[in-house]
This record gives C-alpha cells, structure tokens and sequence, in this order.
C-alpha cells in the first residue's frame, strides 16, 4: 500500500492550517484551522496503522477527533463571551496582556 | 590528693555562682515583693556562700602543701564542635579558692553596707539583682577550666560593671562613663578574643587552660606565646585599668560607693591580675620572666614595664586629686599596677597576697569614704577637713586602711608588699625593687595627704557630719580586723603562699622567699619618711599646693587632665572611630562590595526592558515565534 501520497495530503492539510492559524483575523476561522491541521494528523495517524496492521493508530486519531470536538466547544464558547464583552472578535486586538 | 567526702565538697564549687544567678534573676523578678525588697535574699545567698567557701578553704588548708597540690577538676558539660569537644568545667586549687574566698567575703559585707548605704535609692531591687549576678560571674571566672568559660564570665563581669557604675543614670555624665568604662574594656577585649582563637590552634583544638600551661613551658613556639601574650596583656590592661587605658576607672566613681569597693576590690579590675596568674607559665614563658632586666633575647618585659608605668603614674596622679573616692580610684590603679610589676619581676605568690590584702584594704578605704561622703553631702576633700573628730569611727577605720595600704609594720599590706619587694630582690630585678620602693613612698604620700585633708584642720562643709548607720559600721568593722590581721597568714606554717601554690606554677617556681629583713627596713624607712614629709609640707605651706602659676601647679594640672590620655582616647581615637572610620566604611561598603551587585542589577533590568518588546500581546506572533522555533529546532536536530 502507498503511503506517501497520504503522508503529502496530510503534511498539505498541516501546512493549510497552520497558515490559517497564523494569518486569519477570525477567531471561528482560527479555530476551524486548528480542525484542519487535526486532521492533517489524524491522516497520519490512521495512515501509518494501515500501512503497519497496528491499531493503535485508529484508536488515538478516535481519542484526537473527540479531543478535538471538546476543544472546538470551549473555543466556540470563548468566542461567544469575547463577543459580549468586547463587542468585537478580531484576534489582533485581544492584545491586554502585552508586556 | 583529696579523696571522698572532701573532694566531693570542693567538685561541688560551681554550684556557687549557679546559685547567684539564679538568685539574680529571682530577685529581678520577684524582689520587690519581698519585704526587704529583695536584700535578704541576697544577703542570705551570700551567707551561704561564705560558708562554702570557708569551708573550702579549711579543707584546703588541712590538706595543704603535700596534698592540695593537683588541682580537683569537673566536666560540667562536654560540648561537641565538629571535631573536638569543649569541656566545659571547673578546677578547683589554691588560687581559685583564694579568690572565692575574697570574692564571697566582700560582696556580703558590701551587700549588707548596701543595706544601708542605699536604702532610699530608686533601684534598690534592680541594685541587689546586678550584685547577684556580678558576683556569679566573677566566682565562676575564678573556677574556670577553660578559656572560652573564662571570656564569657569575663565579658559579663564587664557587663555588670557597666549596669552597676551607671547605675544613677538619670544623669549624663554617670550614662557616659559607664559607658567609657565599657567601650574601653571592650576594646581591649578584643585581644582576648584574638589571644584565646590563637591558643585554641595552638592547643590541639583546646581551650582547656591547663593544657595550655602546659604547653607554653613544653614545646610552643616562643613567636606563638608572645603573640598570645601579648594579646593577653592588652586586654588585661583593658580590664585592670592599666597604662595607657585607665581613665576609666577614676570616671566609674560615679556609681555607687559599694559599687567601687566591689569592683576594686574583688571582682573587676582583679579579674586581669587573676588572668595573668591563672596563666602565669605562658607570661613567664612570653617575657622571660627568668632572665632578668628589661630587654633579653627574643621579648622585653612588657609586663613589668607596664605595672611600672602605671604604678607610678597612677600614684603621682592620686596625689593631686581632690575627690575623695579618685584618690582611692588611681590608688587601685597604682596598686594593681604593682601587682603587675610583681608579677613581671616572678613575684608570683607576693602578687598574689598583694591582691589578697588590697582586697580586704582597698574595700575597707571605699566603704568607709562611701560613709564619710554620705555625711559630709559629697566626697571633695577641699569641702571636708576636721572630720577626725566628728566622725571617730570612720577616721580609725580609714587611718587603719591607708597606714595597711602603706605598708606599716605590721598591718596586712606590709607584709604583702614586703613579700613582692623581697622576692623582685632574690629574681635579681634591682631596678624594678628600686621602683617598687618609690612605688611605695608615693602611696603613702597619697594617702597622708588624703587623710590629712580630710580629717585635720577646720571643718569646710555645711551641715553637721555625723556617724553613720550601725548596719555600715559593721562590714567596716570586720574589714578594719581584716586589714590589721589578714597579713599574719604569710607567717604561719606552711602558710599563705603554700596554700595558694598551683600546680602549673611547680616547674618554674622554685623557691617563694619569705622576705628579708634588709628590704622590709628600708621599705618601713621609707614609708615614715614619706608620711613625715607631707604632713610637714602640708602643714607648714598651705600655698604649696594652690599657688597659680608654680611648676608644680602645671605638672598637677598634666596629671589632672589625665596625662592628656582621655583627650587622646576620647576625642583622637573615640572621633576616629566615630566619625572617620564608619564613613570610609561607608565608602567601601558603596563603592566595593555594592558595586558588583548594583552593575548586575542595571544589566538585568536592561536585558528585560529590551526583551519587553517581543510580549506585544499578539497571540499569531507567538505561534509564529513558536512555530518558527520548533522548525529551526528541527533542522538543528536533523543536523545534528
């Protein structure tokens, strides 16, 4: 079975959502990002169990998505409280901790 | 050796000044609940404590010479530094017996003439209190079997002398000197410290004192002995009020009178005197004490050159004084001075007997000035005159102590001084016999003319003196006896300087001679002319001694002022200390030791504002600084 071309689409995924994280200004952007370099791993995951019969794989990329389903839940919720607090979501003006 | 019973009641000493300083904190405590606020407590210890040590010293007595000669020595604890152990404990001999006796003698009979001398002062408590413990520390002083017991007790006697001279302290001038006699004795304490750190290393990891005696006559360096001797000697100078460090001791008349008969007489200023006794092998070693003359190889003799010096100046000083109790306070300077010398020229039980005597005398001399000046509203002897024969008792009393002090056949200070003087004589220290015998004419110049401005002529003050109080008649009493009889002890066999013999003494002290007729006639020569003399000048030129502008009146002016010594010690060295040394202090405290921290600091915060600018708040900056981090940590990784 080939495994590189799934190792290149998921490192493609990767590479996506980092950029997304990096440069978009919104945070459900920003989050929905996040959900893509996940999955950029959980192809990695699932495609190393396949290629060597261990099931490992399969199970942590199930622990990932659910990790990953929980953390979209709290990231939704803190973009709702900014909402109300700030009136604003843009990530670039969230900046009240600097030094 | 002493076996049993007897032995058991000598290893039982240091339960003394135990009891004293647990009595001293009862009556700080609790004292002025009591009925007579406190005083019979301490009256009733000290009883006691007389008791013990006259017990002691029948047992001593009994078992002396062929016996008594090992000192009886208790472990009390065994202390563990690291290494070695301190053994702290006591020794018990002649010496130390001779001492408590003394110690124990005179605190009760100045304690009970406190009774009354002090009996409508404000701190009447807090007074018998310090006694207490003053007398504690001095007794435990005398038991010592090591060093580092001997600086601790030392530094407390200093402590209670403090208390004790200031005790009037709602007037400056008591506060001050107080506080001059402590700072003075403190400074010079600080070569006891050095001297005891040096001996410790010396010793093989020891402060015991008798490994130390030991070893100063077997095998220590001669440079090592004579730096601890040295030391040794400056704190003594410091402690005895010796040349150059005196003027301390006529300013602590300020305190109470009893106060002065305590701390001449039996516990401050003979602490020195013990010291160098205690220590004597390590003195005789350092100065070479048995090679005779001022300068041999390898050492002066520092020792005697000092009490020298000080004896004569302090008697030449005592002279001129117009208060009573600076009369008495250069004349102890004087007399310790003496005992130094004595010891300096290997008079070493004469010295000893001087001290015993001088105890006994110079506390009677205070005790009875102490009265005289309660009666006569101040002790200026230009303000009395005539009391001889207003106060009879006091004058007999006072007659006895300075003719003792003199050195008049044949009452208790002539046979001490014969002995230091016979003894200076057969070591072959002509000089220092020749300047013992000066020593000897200017005491009884000193105390003449004291007793002549005092008791003759007309009566100066206001008021109407009269006799004091029986309760201070009564220790005056025991101690005029004293001063009569306590000499006769030389004569009887084996005798005093037989009972005080200790052991570390045996290998250099060969033979104790017991005077000579030759010295002891001259010496009595000597002192009838002196005391014919003053009365003479006194009585036939008033003017004499008041005239404006005579030679003598600036040479009485020098001694007056101290010789300058107080200007050079308090304003030279004191404004030194004060001002000068703490600001350049200050300077290398800033400059130095500061500056490497403050440079840091600056460097720090300098690092942290310029780091400030990468926390800008931006939450996309970060992951990228962190993604960009784990890449080149990657490819770092990869190389390597």
């Amino acid at each position: 079975m080939l495994l590189v071309p799934f190792l290149i689409l998921a490192a493609f995924l990767f590479s996506t959502g980092i950029y997304g994280v990096l440069t978009r200004k919104d945070p459900v952007l920003l989050l929905m990002s996040l959900e893509v370099m996940l999955t950029g791993i959980n192809l990695n995951f699932v495609a190393f169990a396949s290629r060597y019969k261990s099931s490992a794989g399969d199970i942590f990329s199930l622990f990932v998505i659910a990790v990953s389903a929980i953390e979209v839940g709290v990231g939704l919720a803190l973009v709702l409280a900014l909402r109300k607090k700030k009136n604003s979501v843009q990530i670039n003006e969230l900046d009240s901790m600097r030094g | 050796m002493l076996k049993g019973f007897e032995n058991q009641i000598l290893a039982l000493a240091w339960v003394l000044p135990s009891v004293n300083v647990v009595a001293f904190l009862i009556i700080l405590l609790l004292g002025k609940r009591f009925i007579k606020k406190g005083a019979e407590l301490s009256i009733f210890i000290g009883l006691g404590g007389l008791l013990y040590s006259l017990i002691s010293v029948g047992i001593w007595i009994v078992h002396s010479p062929v016996d008594s000669l090992h000192p009886i020595s208790k472990t009390l604890f065994s202390i563990p530094f690291g290494q070695f152990h301190w053994k702290m404990g006591i020794s018990v001999d002649g010496l130390s017996l001779m001492m408590l006796f003394l110690i124990t003698t005179i605190s009760l009979l100045v304690q009970i003439y406190s009774t009354g001398y002090m009996r409508s002062d404000l701190n009447y408590t807090w007074y018998f209190a310090i006694l207490n413990l003053f007398v504690g520390a001095m007794a435990f002083l005398v038991l010592s079997n090591s060093l580092l017991e001997v600086l601790i007790c030392w530094e407390l006697v200093g402590l209670c002398s403090f208390l004790l001279i200031g005790h009037w302290w709602s007037e400056e001038k008591n506060v001050s000197s107080a506080l001059k006699a402590f700072l003075i004795t403190k400074t010079a304490d600080i070569f006891f410290i050095i001297a005891i750190a040096i001996a410790f290393f010396a010793n093989k990891f020891s402060f015991s004192i008798s490994a130390l005696n030991y070893l100063s006559l077997h095998g220590l360096s001669h440079t090592l002995i004579v730096v601890i001797a040295i030391s040794l000697l400056i704190a003594v100078i410091g402690k005895s009020a010796q040349f150059p460090l005196y003027s301390w001791l006529p300013d602590a008349m300020v305190g109470p009178t009893p106060v002065s008969a305590l701390i001449h007489a039996a516990t401050m200023v003979v602490a020195g005197v013990y010291l160098i006794a205690r220590l004597y092998p390590v003195f005789w070693q350092a100065f070479n004490i048995h090679t005779i003359g001022f300068i041999r190889l390898g050492g002066i003799n520092l020792l005697a050159i000092i009490g020298a010096v000080t004896m004569l100046i302090a008697a030449l000083s005592a002279f001129v004084q117009y208060d009573l109790k600076k009369v008495l306070a250069f004349s102890t300077i004087s007399q310790i001075g003496f005992m130094l010398m004595a010891l300096g020229v290997g008079a070493w039980s004469g010295a000893i007997f001087q001290l015993f005597t001088h105890g006994f005398i110079k506390s009677l001399l205070f005790l009875t000035a102490g009265a005289i000046g309660e009666s006569a509203g101040g002790f200026d002897m230009r303000t009395m005159g005539g009391l001889g024969k207003k106060m009879k008792f006091s004058f007999f009393s006072f007659v006895i102590g300075a003719a003792s002090l003199s050195g008049v056949f044949p009452l208790s200070g002539f046979w001490s001084k014969d002995q230091v003087l016979a003894a200076a004589g057969a070591n072959g220290y002509n000089s220092f016999l020749i300047i013992g015998l000066i020593g000897s004419f200017l005491t009884a110049a000193y105390m003449t003319r004291a007793i002549y401005l005092t008791f003759f002529g007309s009566y100066k003050g206001r008021g109407e003196p009269k006799e004091h109080l029986w309760i201070m008649k009564f220790p005056i009493g025991v101690l005029s006896l004293a001063s009569i009889g306590i000499g006769w002890t030389l004569l009887l066999h084996p005798g005093f300087s037989s009972w005080t013999f200790i052991n570390s003494n045996r290998t250099i002290i060969s033979h104790i001679p017991s005077g000579s007729l030759s010295i002891s006639f001259v010496s009595s020569f000597v002192v009838i002319i002196s005391i014919v003399l003053v009365v003479v000048l006194l009585s036939t030129s008033n003017s004499l001694f008041n005239s404006d502008k005579s030679f003598l009146n600036v040479t009485f002016s020098v001694l007056r002022s101290n010789l300058g010594l107080d200007f050079i010690l308090v304003k030279i060295i004191g404004g030194l200390f004060s001002n000068k040394l703490p600001q350049g202090v200050l300077w290398i405290e800033d400059k130095v030791i500061q500056f490497p921290g403050r440079t840091l600091s600056l460097a720090a915060s300098y690092c942290g504002k310029s780091l400030q600018r990468f926390q800008n708040g931006k939450i996309q900056r970060y992951a990228t600084a962190m993604i960009v981090g784990v890449i080149l940590l990657g490819i770092i990784a990869a190389i390597i």
